[in-house]
């Protein structure tokens, strides 16, 4: 019998055409450098364009943060980043 | 980005850290196995690096890093219209710094009375390729698995020319 496809489950995203399978890598390597989203950066979003609005969790309180219930009132910094 | 997160905050400008997968995983800090080692791990971060500003953590597949590029040190200033006003592919203070003081300039002017007529730009900026301070931080942090791992990337990506440096760096430091 033949195993069907598992195509399915690795959704591609945006335009970095990366699979979400591999977004928690367990080993870096070439690919990961070379990834595609570097060379993607300068036109997935720009400068004037709505910024991508979405529920993430406070790590502290572990309550649910809108982030635009963020830039409602303020402006805010979003840096991006991980221990390593 | 701490200092400068404090010095802002009385300008009506909140600043936030949301935590990624790990870049360079190794034995110190593996890769996300569930959504609870990911918040575990940004609970972590915030002591370790002893940030106050807020840390979010988007879900286990990083729909809000996809979201806005997937890059690894990636920092956005949002206006308060939920307009970009500032996107970078490296975090860096100066340019930021640079960006929240035209912001105070605007919102000065617009209290003022003055009418702020907005206008584009874009610039390529520079920084230090230093990769030492780099290896230090991922011995740190992440461990000699990833070092080695890294170091593997760049030959293939750069050529053993550009590796040949960080593998006496690794030597020096096993």
């Amino acid at each position: 019998m033949t195993r069907p496809s598992r195509s399915h489950l690795a959704p591609r995203v945006g335009c970095c055409e990366r699979i979400v399978g591999a977004y928690n890598y367990e080993h870096f390597d070439a690919e990961a450098m070379r990834g595609a989203e570097f060379d993607n950066f300068r036109h997935q979003l720009s400068v004037g364009d709505p910024a991508p609005d979405g529920v993430l969790i406070d790590a502290a309180s572990t309550a649910e943060i809108k982030l635009s219930s963020l830039w409602r009132t303020r402006h805010v910094v979003i840096e991006f980043g991980s221990m390593t | 980005m701490e200092s400068l997160a404090e010095r802002y905050a009385d300008k009506r400008v909140d600043s936030v850290m949301i935590y990624t997968r790990e870049a360079h995983p190794g034995e110190l800090h593996p890769h996300h196995a569930s959504f609870a080692d990911k918040l575990a791990n940004a609970r972590e971060m915030t002591r370790r690096m002893g940030f106050k500003r807020t840390m979010l953590v988007d879900n286990y597949e990083g729909a809000s890093h996809r979201a806005y590029g997937q890059l690894p040190n990636m920092t956005y200033i949002v206006g308060r219209r939920g307009r970009i006003v500032y996107r970078a592919s490296w975090t860096d203070a100066r340019s930021i710094e640079w960006m929240l003081e035209q912001l105070s300039f605007n919102e000065l002017n617009s209290r003022a009375g003055r009418r702020i007529l907005p206008y584009f730009m874009e610039a390529e900026l520079g920084k230090v390729a230093d990769r030492k301070p780099f290896l230090e931080g991922l011995r740190t942090y992440a461990g000699m698995r990833a070092i080695d791992e890294y170091i593997d990337a760049v030959t293939q990506v750069y050529g053993e020319g550009t590796a040949k440096p960080l593998r006496k760096w690794r030597e020096q430091a096993s």
